[in-house]
């Protein structure tokens, strides 16, 4: 990821929210997507990906569907039930903490 | 690029063979995502792939080390999640009920030469399938691990807690020795349940 210390925490919370928005999707899918939202500026790391993706599916925030495509099997995640309902914590978590981070960084002028 | 059925069997092979990804269950998943990047790429295979894999190594070995230490983990927290699951109760009740009735019939010595090695007999069969299944293609990381930390479990009765039974009072002896007999037949159970989850892997 670009400057990946500030993003690494996030990595989860972008995946779900991807996740939110578009069903079900695979490893390098979502890899892509990412790039194509922020138009290249952010790259996840792709040796981070999966095991976040594992962590997910043995905490049961995710679950997974094999699929053969194109001559190999395929894994594609998607939310449960109790995932969805943590993307929504952990986004409203995210808001807040770009709220903070915002007034930290550029303080109203007061007078 | 368009990958040909042979094309993904070279890749699979290179995982396997050069990097070591030898759990199919890892495996077919850094397999796709390599598959998918070159497929998102213009040129001949052949002349690509070498350098191609060259250039992943890192991602591939990173990935590869970093999945097996969390199965591992994975599988600890499995053999956790069984002994605090309801059947595991109960099952451990019932199993401490009737062996505590069968000493007090037959006596603590009648026990030790029929049931005491149950803990290690019970679970072997299972363990000696998974541990044929390394040397086959249905590897999988995700039994694996299970195995391997129920194993632990019961290896440390063999090597440690079967000393306490045989040694400690009734009471005491029927509560530990149940725990590992309700455990080693949990063992069956958990495994079951694992393979169900690795059962689309073909």
């Amino acid at each position: 990821m670009k400057n990946s210390q500030l993003y690494k925490g996030s990595l989860t919370t972008i995946v779900m929210k991807l996740l939110e928005e578009n069903g079900r999707m695979y490893g390098y899918e979502i890899t892509q997507k990412v790039k194509e939202i922020t138009q290249g500026e952010l790259k996840i790391t792709e040796g981070a990906l999966y095991p976040a993706l594992h962590k997910l599916e043995a905490d049961g925030v995710l679950e997974v569907e094999i699929e053969n495509v194109d001559n190999r099997l395929r894994k594609y995640y998607k939310l449960t039930e109790k995932g969805t309902a943590e993307t929504v914590n952990r986004l409203a978590e995210l808001e807040d903490f770009i709220r903070n981070m915002q007034t930290l960084v550029q303080p109203k002028i007061t007078n | 690029m368009v990958l040909s059925k042979e094309n993904i069997a070279v890749i699979d092979k290179i995982l396997l063979k050069k990097h070591g990804l030898i759990y199919r269950d890892i495996r077919f998943e850094i397999l796709d995502h390599l598959a998918s990047e070159l497929e998102n790429s213009e040129g001949n295979f052949d002349e690509q792939i070498s350098e191609f894999m060259a250039a992943k190594k890192d991602f591939i070995q990173k990935t590869n080390q970093r999945l097996t230490q969390q199965y591992s983990k994975n599988g600890l927290q499995q053999v956790a999640k069984t002994v605090f699951s309801l059947p595991f109760i109960l099952l451990y009740a019932i199993v401490t009920l009737a062996f505590y009735y069968l000493i007090a019939v037959h006596g603590k010595d009648w026990f030790l030469t029929y049931f005491d090695i149950l803990p290690i007999v019970i679970p072997a069969p299972l363990s000696l399938i998974e541990l044929y299944s390394l040397c086959t293609s249905k590897r999988r990381l995700y039994t694996f691990s299970l195995v391997g930390s129920f194993n632990m479990i019961f290896m440390m009765y063999l090597f440690l807690v079967i000393h306490l039974v045989r040694k400690a009072d009734n009471i005491y002896a029927v509560a530990v020795f149940s725990f590992f007999f309700a455990l080693s037949l949990m063992y069956y159970y958990s495994y079951w349940v694992a393979k169900q989850h690795t059962k689309k892997l073909i």
